[in-house]
This record gives structure tokens, sequence and C-alpha cells, in this order.
């Protein structure tokens, strides 16, 4: 093959993004002015950042916004918008989200939309995040542009009550310390009743307003002791409860047929979500755990977790010769969705977390 | 970087339905200005010294050539300008110039053009400054000279007080790197993920030791190369040579075949090397699984091979008709030994149905 001149090349590709934008342009400017799920947004008050927000899902009250932007390199929380996808190339941030108003929305500037098939991840990777089992600290190759652009970019958008509070900005407070110093003055002529006695009021309600937001704090807190308690309790029963006896077996033992099995290796990662096709024929899923990379336990344990809570324990797990443990767990126990396997070893005497391994449920298209 | 550089100008002046063609004067002002702007990035980042192939510029020996730069300007280019046009007409519609924003895109360029070709020094790049920012986070280092931020002239010390002309040389520091190395390698370049932390930890683990053994402040430059070099000599050992007059078996001939296809490429197949390579990642990530772990297998010998394709020309010249040592392969991917020959035929499977693909392309 002849190379391209390097100059034709990119005038070519230049030129093609120049037509691409057009069309897209022109989509964008035919809808209705009102923002909806998949749109970009560049905001006033982040404009200062190299960011567009994706709306992801709106309500009548809030919407839920996610930063995006341009920088290839993607964490484990992140979805690639790719090059060739409407809208693309982008970097959704799952972890960098929030919610705002729909009118924050109306006064920015719509300047795109992504590709309908982008908010499924999305949304998956949200409730992840909600549910604890992701991480939402950058990785190690985005800690610069976290730092630097995402995490002030979403403070740019925080209402100022959730914002870190941070040292007052130097002019303010030179200020501040005018201002004492002219009140000083004041109340030495004793001429500052009426302004005292508005201070006072200011200061009343303030305090009254820091007061319910004590209150408010304390009941959200007792409510989820509450329900943390409860949760507890139902779990404690769960374990005290003793074996239930086996159904009587009115017909012969039959093998287990149809077995979909996943097997599940050291060293895959977290935030790398693996999807199981299962079929409707599908009676037990068979989950096999490789522990041949580390010293051997004599026994252990898996845990299946669902949306933060646990399913299902499953303990004195023997080594297979291969060194692997398995489990068969009945499909009617995993519905469709997403889960975590925590498999943990008793080794020498004590209880090791051995991996934590993510997979998505689903049926098999047919 | 000039507010005035002309970049927002141009983006300004596009639009579509408008001929580029009038915007001659203007594109070559870009393009210089672009240059220019990669050159000292270049320098900045010490990449001047690697070779070309480490961005993905292959067939020249070194940035001298002025083939090397024209190529690397063409592909940043089309990052900053085509393929990000949207997002540029996006923010500029509420910022006066986006000139710092361009400079931003060229640094990611950058970073992700080193990441995918020169996997080797990227990764130690990034994990050692993750550790080093914890150690100096936990209070256990200190920043003595350079930036703050942690870049290749940071000059870091284990107490205050210490001054930059303790730092410890290169040759005193290799001694160390290469122990580290043993505990570290293949994880420090393979791992992926929520992983990539847990070799940041052992690397963490690794650094405070070097207090205990009397080292007291170095170079940040200094460690990254030390470290680098020590991973890359140890990847490029894998290749020996085949004795004389024996023919190649097939699984060896397969790997040998597709690691023949990323060596120094005529200046004819460099955009089809590119392609090969992107093709080759992404049908790795479709082949099926079981055999367990396959994927994972073949992104680690992918990996290799694109660490081959950046060494320079000679450095591969040195390995001659070599073939690799499987013994020395599977201990420096942590792959089991006897998966190799499936694995590489997989691999020779993939390369073939993606040149074939590329031709095709290319004739259409």
């Amino acid at each position: 093959m002849k190379p391209r001149d390097p100059k034709v090349r990119s005038r070519e590709a230049l030129r093609e993004a120049v037509d691409r934008y057009g069309r897209e342009h022109a989509r964008v400017a035919a809808r209705g002015p009102e923002p909806w799920p998949g749109d970009l947004y560049v905001l006033e008050e982040t404009a200062g950042f190299p960011v567009e927000w994706l709306v992801v899902d709106r309500t009548p009250g809030p919407c839920r916004l996610v930063a995006t932007d341009t920088n290839p390199a993607l964490g484990s929380t992140d979805v690639p918008v790719p090059a060739e996808v409407e809208g693309g190339p982008l970097s959704v941030r799952c972890a960098v989200s929030l919610q705002v108003g729909v009118e924050t929305l109306r006064r920015g500037e719509r300047t795109g939309t992504v590709a309908p098939e982008i908010l499924d991840p999305v949304r998956r990777r949200l409730e992840e995040l909600a549910a604890g089992s992701l991480d939402a600290a950058p990785d190690p190759e985005l800690e610069d542009w976290h730092a630097e652009v995402l995490a002030p970019a979403r403070a740019a958008l925080l209402p100022p009550q959730l914002k870190a509070p941070g040292p007052p900005p130097r002019h303010f407070r030179r200020r501040a310390v005018a201002v004492a110093a002219i009140f000083l003055r004041l109340a030495a002529l004793g001429g500052l009743s009426a302004l005292a006695w508005q201070f006072h009021r200011g200061e009343l309600q303030a305090r009254s307003e820091i007061d319910r937001l004590v209150h408010e704090r304390q009941a959200l807190e007792s409510e989820h002791q509450r329900q943390l308690a409860a949760l507890r309790e139902i779990q404690a029963a769960q374990e005290q409860r003793p074996p239930e006896p086996p159904p009587p077996v009115s017909v012969p033992l039959q093998p287990l047929i149809n077995l979909v099995y996943a097997v599940f290796y050291p060293g895959e990662t977290r935030g790398a979500l693996r999807e199981i096709a299962i079929p409707d024929a599908a009676t037990h899923l068979f989950l096999l755990f490789y522990v041949g990379d580390q010293a051997p336990c004599t026994e252990y344990e898996l845990a299946i977790v669902r949306r933060g809570a646990p399913l299902l324990t499953v303990k004195e797990l023997k080594p297979l010769p291969g060194k692997e443990v398995s489990v068969a767990v009945p499909r009617a126990q995993l519905s469709n969705g997403s889960y975590q396997f925590r498999l943990r070893g008793m080794c020498e005497g004590e209880r090791r977390e051995l991996g934590v391994y993510e997979a998505r449920l689903k049926e098999e298209a047919r | 970087m000039s507010k005035n550089s002309g970049f927002t100008r141009f983006l300004r002046n596009l639009e579509p339905g408008r001929p580029l063609d009038r915007d001659d004067r203007d594109f070559e002002e870009v393009w210089t200005a672009l240059r220019r702007l990669l050159v000292s990035e270049l320098k900045r980042r010490s990449l001047w010294s690697l070779p070309p192939a480490c961005l993905g510029i292959y067939g020249c020996a070194t940035w001298d050539d002025p083939d090397a730069v024209e190529e690397l300007v063409a592909d940043c280019f089309v990052f900053v300008f085509a393929e990000r046009f949207r997002s540029l007409k996006a923010q500029l519609r509420h910022k006066p110039h986006v000139e710092g924003l361009i400079l931003r895109n060229v640094r990611n360029f950058l970073h992700e053009t080193q990441r995918r070709h020169d996997p080797v020094g990227f990764r130690v790049f990034t994990v050692l400054r993750s550790a080093v920012r914890g150690a100096l986070s936990a209070g256990e280092l200190q920043v003595i000279a350079g930036s703050p931020a942690v870049r290749h002239d940071t000059v870091l010390a284990f107490r205050l007080g210490a001054s930059p002309e303790e730092a410890a040389r290169s040759e005193e520091l290799r001694p160390h790197v290469l122990r580290w190395n043993d505990d570290l390698l293949p994880d420090l370049i393979t791992a992926r993920g929520w992983d990539v932390r847990q070799v940041t930890a052992r690397l963490e683990r690794h650094l405070r030791g070097l207090a205990a053994e009397g080292l007291r402040a170095f170079r940040f430059h200094d460690l990254v190369d030390a470290l680098r070099q020590d991973a890359r000599a140890r990847w490029r050992a894998v290749w020996v040579h085949s004795p004389e007059g024996i023919p190649l078996r097939l699984e060896e001939d397969g790997f040998a075949a597709v690691a023949r296809l990323v060596e120094v490429p005529g200046e004819d197949e460099r955009e089809s090397l590119h392609r090969l390579l992107a093709c080759l990642e992404q049908s790795v990530e479709r082949v099926a699984e079981p055999p367990a772990r396959s994927r994972d297998y073949l992104r680690r010998l992918l990996v290799f091979l694109k660490s081959h394709a950046a060494d320079a020309p000679e450095e591969q010249g040195a390995q001659g008709k070599g073939l690799p040592s499987h013994r020395q392969l599977a201990q420096l991917l942590a792959i089991p030994r006897e998966r190799l020959p499936d694995l590489f035929r997989t691999l020779r499977d993939l390369a073939e149905a993606c040149r074939r693909k590329i031709s095709g392309e290319e004739s259409s």
C-alpha cells in the first residue's frame, strides 16, 4: 500500500468530521428544545472545564447527569462511546454523576446526543456504583484527570451547601476584618441596637436552620440504623434456623442436565462485568473458581451478593484435584441481573478474602 | 502556549458546507503550531530519546527523521481536530478560545498513544508515579526539588532537609530495581483494572524499603528509567536464536510469524501495522472461552508483541532470526506453558483474518 501524504490524510479526516458534525447538528436542532435522556450539554457553571454532561434520566423533578469528556483513558467505572457511534468518541465517567433541576439544563446548551444503546451500560454502571459493587476511586492512570478536571467540574455544579467547605478567599477575609472593625466602633458609640437586633435575628434563623439540618440528619441516621438492625435480625434468623429436612424423594434421583457453567479465575478484574447468557432449559448454574494460584486452604466459602446484600452463602467447599472449587446453584435462586461472587478461604486458622468476581446473568437470546 | 496560535480561529472558520480549501493558510499555520507543540511535549516527557515506534510511528529509527515527526503530527491532527471536532465546537460556543483545551488534547493523545504502543514504558511510569504519590500522601516521602505533581524532574527524599545533591545515581538504583522486578513482573505490565492497585501497593512497599537500604533521595526520572530498562531487557531476553538447519515447529512458527509482522515495517506498511494491531486488540476481546482465560493470556501475548514492535530496529535485529523461548515466555507472562501452542495458533489465525480484512479494505 502506498502511504498517504500526512497532510492529505489529515485534510480528508477533517473534511469527513465537518460533514458528520453538520449532519448530527442538524438532527439535534430539528428536535424540540426540551432536555431528554441521551442529550449532551455544556453548562455555564462548568464552562471552564472540558466536560459535557450526559442526561441519563429525566423525571418531573431532578435529572441525573453524568460527566463525559474526550480523554480516551478509561477506568473501571467508565463507559466508552466509540468514535463511530453518534456523539463519539467520548468517555462517560459514571463515578462523576449528580442530580440537577431541569432549569439548570434549560440554561445550558445542548451540544449533541449519544446513541441510545450507550444509555443501558451507563445506567447499569450507575446501579453497580450505588450498590457498592464498584469502587468509585479513580484508577492510577486517571488520577490527574480526575483531580484537575472531573472533580472540580462536579463541584462547580453542586448546590453551595453541598460543596466542601474551604478557607474563604483572601479578599473576603480582609473585608470581614474591616467590617468587624466598623462594627466595633459603632458598638462603642452605642448606636447599633437596630443592627444588632437584625444581626441577632439572622443568627437565630441560621441556628434554627442548622438545628433543622442536624435533626434531619439524626432522623436519617436512626432510620438507616433501624434498617440495618432489621437486616441483621433477618440474617441472624436465617443463620440460626435449623436446616430444613430434605423433601421426600418421590421419584428416583435424576442426573442434572443442561447446566450452564462459568469459570472464574483470579485476575479477572473489578469493573470488567462478565455476562452469562442462560438458555431457557438450564436448571442450574455451575460455578467453578480456580484457587491454584494461592496457598491451598482447607475449606472455602462462597457468598453471592445482589445489590450489596448477601443472597446466599455456601460453606464447606473443598478443593477439587484441579485446584478448583465448584458450586451448582439452582437457576430459580438466581434471577436475571448483576451479582457479586465473593470467595473466601479458611487458611491456617484464619478466614481470607480470595477474590471478588462480578457477573450479569441474562436470558440467552433466541 | 500562546493564545494566538491560531487553533481557535481555524476551528471557528470550519463550518459544514464551507469548502476547506479556502482555509489553506490557516491549515498550514495550525500544522506548524501543532508540530512545534508536539516536539516540545516529546522533549518535556523524555519521549524524544525513545524510538518513534513507541508512539506507533514504525519504520523510523529516531525523531530526527523528519518523516517521523510529520507522521506524528498527522496522527495528532486527526485525534484532536477531526475525531474531537464536535466536542471542540461545543466548547467553543461557551469560551472565547480553546487553546488550553487543544494543549490538553495533545497531551491526552501522547498519553493514549504511548499506552497503546509502548505498554511497558507507559505502565512502569503510571504505576510508579501512583506508588510515589501514595508514599507522599502518607508522609513517608517528600518532594525536595522539581514539580510537586511528580514529574520527571521531581527529586524525592525520605526526610526533609535532604538536598537534591544526595539523590542516588542511576547505577545505585539499578540493583534494587532488579530485585523489585523479580517480584513485580509480569503483573506490573499485564495487570488490568482492580489488579493495578494491588501491584501499585506492592511497589509502594518496595519503595519504602529504599530508606532502610541507605538511599536517602532519588530523582523520579532515574527510578522510572531503571525500572523501565530492566523490564524491557527481560522482555527482549525471551528471544533466542533458532538452531541452524532445524525447521520450525508449526506452533513456534505461528507466534514467530505474527511477531515478524510487527518487526521493522517498511514505509509502505506503517498504516497497515497500526490497523493490524488495532484489529488484533479488538479480535482478542471476541475470542470464545473456554478454554479458560484464553482472552487474558492472548492480551498478554499482544502486550508482548506491541512491546516487541516498539523496540528499536537494531534491538529487533539483535534478536536475529530468533524464536521466543517457550519456557521464558511462559515465565515472563505467567501463562501455563502447555497452553502456548494453542494460543499461538489462535493468534496467528486472528492475525491472518485481520490481514485479510485490512487488505480487503484497502483494495475496495
